[in-house]
């Protein structure tokens, strides 16, 4: 009998295809618009996910995101070196300095002041020049997007980025960049630089001439949520680990943004819209197979078999369309990288867009199923 | 397999049966009495509305007689449960549809094969026993065809669709499980 409810599904390709692309559409919207606003979220704290090695960040009790750059004493860096459990800690200088470009513009930059000797917390991607060239004289490395977004237009009309070579200056200082590197886009979308810790201090207004971060790794083994309590009492200071600091991130940003509610609605409406067209189709199926079914009915079929047999066709419909609608949102996602869009697909994502759609389909089977059931065999005879 | 062979096919006694229709109601049967021979061709004839289909679904266990009984193959169908009822069908009921093609989506061969399927056969010895019999039929080259492109077998000297569909108000009781009664419904018209 399943034989014959695939053969009644696949039979009929106008209506197949008419249901395959309502619920592919429907496991669209709803992966789609949720991956929009994930993606969103995570460039909260994408500058901390793209500062792969540090455990800790410890910085001023106050700071609500990590674009709020509030000054630490220096004398602090000892302090939390000296914690129990700290294999190493590192400066780490953040601010929003002004760069004047090569044709004269002012911009603002987020600059990251990077410790000397290591070079802890430079970029991990370079796509030109290596973070060792930061010792050179002068040196920066921008972000591929502010190199992008310094463009100047040349005689000719044509765009020209920032390149390796090219000369800015920020606040009076010769900056020279010495590469470009990939970095995420963060939520506040400033353009990125880095440079050394002392270069930065040169580069920042006296009164800004302080230590933004500690960047701090844990002994191995040891435990983080104890190392940042210990921070935090002998120091005074806040002490997160990466995975809390990013949290403390995400949460100022939703709770003090309208875009939670904002997607939440646009999400919402996905899934309703989403639901409606898969139902309908789905149920549309059933309802127009409902003289086969008492067909069935008549030469024997039980009640139980119909059921079954909806459900299989429910199942086999939901899961392609379900394939379908999530390859299309990745391929989405793919298509805009790299660009202003943000896009992220969880893999709790692809489970509640798995669950919304059975959902839908299952209901819509069960709405058929009951009027399956109520079918009156005599109806075969009635023309 | 209900009964033996001296049982008679069908035995109706006293069959009433009316439908509402708004607040009146119309009387379709009234009081009818049939019996039927086991091997027996029989054939009903009468003015539309006389109440043919009405009494053909009855014995084939589809509608219920609002008075009276009906055995078939010696089963009181009254005695049968729901599901005993479908079961019974399934088993000993050939029905050849009026104006419908049965399942668009299946070949002539799956479709004949349907009732063997429903009986628990599994599909392809199924399918062969079906294109078996509609060899006998004259339609062996047709079997993987799909009814609905099926009238072109007319112009080919084989039966017409038409044929096939002859069967306003007919129908079977078998005492063996067909694979579809179709094609014995041809033969026996032929
Ligand atoms: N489900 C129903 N509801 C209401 N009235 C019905 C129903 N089925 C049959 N009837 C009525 O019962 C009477 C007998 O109908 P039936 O279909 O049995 O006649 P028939 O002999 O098969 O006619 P035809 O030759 O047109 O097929 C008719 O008056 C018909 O209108
Ligand atoms: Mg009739």
């Amino acid at each position: 009998m399943n034989f014959i409810a695939l053969q009644m599904l696949f039979g009929d390709r106008g209506k197949y295809g008419a249901m395959i692309v309502g619920i592919t559409f429907a496991a669209l919207i709803m992966t789609q618009q949720p991956a929009i606003f994930f993606g969103l979220l995570s460039r909260t704290y994408s500058y901390i996910e793209d500062m792969t090695l540090p455990d800790i960040w410890v910085m001023d009790p106050t700071v609500q995101f990590v674009e709020e750059n509030k000054p630490l004493r220096d004398t602090e860096l000892q302090r939390v070196r000296g914690v129990a459990g700290v294999a190493w800690a590192t400066p780490l200088f953040k601010g929003m300095l002004v760069a004047r470009l090569p044709d004269g513009a002012r911009k603002v930059i987020d600059v990251s002041g990077v410790d000397d000797a290591t070079l802890i917390g430079a970029p991990n991607v370079m796509l030109e020049g290596k973070i060792t060239d930061l010792r050179q004289d002068d040196a920066i490395i921008l972000d591929l997007e502010a190199s992008n977004r310094f463009a100047t237009t040349g005689p000719d009309g044509v765009k020209h980025p920032v390149k390796v070579g090219d000369v800015l200056e920020i606040n009076d200082h010769r900056a020279v960049v010495v590469g470009i590197a990939k970095m995420r886009r963060t939520f506040t979308t400033q353009p990125l630089a880095f440079t050394t810790y002392t270069r930065a201090m040169r580069y920042a207004p006296a009164q800004r001439r302080q230590l933004t971060y500690i960047l701090v790794k844990a002994q191995p083994g040891a435990a983080l949520d104890e190392i940042t309590a210990r921070i935090r009492r002998e120091t005074g200071l806040a002490a997160y680990t990466a995975a809390a600091f990013k949290k403390v991130n995400l949460d100022y940003w939703m709770k003090n943004t309208g875009i939670p509610i904002n997607f939440g609605i646009s999400v919402m409406l996905g899934f309703l819209v989403g639901a409606a067209i898969a139902g309908q189709s789905f149920f549309n199926f059933v309802r127009e197979s409902l003289r086969q079914f008492a067909a069935l009915k008549a030469m024997g079929v039980r009640n139980g078999t119909l059921v079954r047999m909806v459900l299989l066709q429910a199942a086999v419909v939901g899961s392609i369309g379900y394939g379908f609608g999530i390859g299309l949102s990745a391929l989405f996602g793919v298509a805009i990288r790299d660009s202003v869009l943000a896009y992220y697909m969880p893999w709790q994502l692809l489970l509640s867009t798995a669950a919304g759609v059975a959902l839908i389909v299952v209901l819509a089977a069960l709405v058929g199923i009951r009027s399956v059931i109520r079918l009156d065999p005599a109806t075969v005879f009635r023309s | 397999m209900e009964g033996s062979d001296t049982t008679p096919a069908v035995v109706c006694r006293a069959i009433a049966k009316s439908f509402e229709v708004g607040a009146g109601k119309v009387v379709a049967l009234r009081g009818i009495d049939l019996d039927v021979p086991l091997g027996e061709l029989m054939m009903l004839v009468g003015p539309s509305g006389c109440g043919k289909t009405t009494l053909i679904s009855i014995i084939a266990g589809i509608l219920k007689p609002d008075e009276g009984c009906c055995a078939v193959l010696g089963v009181e169908l009254a005695s049968l449960s729901d599901n005993q009822m479908i079961d019974f069908r399934g088993r000993n009921i050939g029905f050849i549809f009026q104006s419908f093609n049965l399942l668009p989506a299946l070949t002539i061969a799956e479709n004949v094969a349907v009732p063997l399927i429903i009986n628990g056969w599994e599909r392809h010895k199924a399918a062969r026993r079906a294109e078996a019999i509609l060899g006998e039929m004259g339609l062996g080259g047709r079997t993987g065809d799909f009814w609905l492109s099926f009238p072109a077998a007319s112009s080919r000297g084989l039966p017409s669709p038409a044929l096939l569909r002859m069967s306003r108000g007919c129908w079977f009781a078998t005492s063996r499980p067909a694979p579809s009664i179709m094609p014995r419904a041809l033969r026996l018209w032929r």
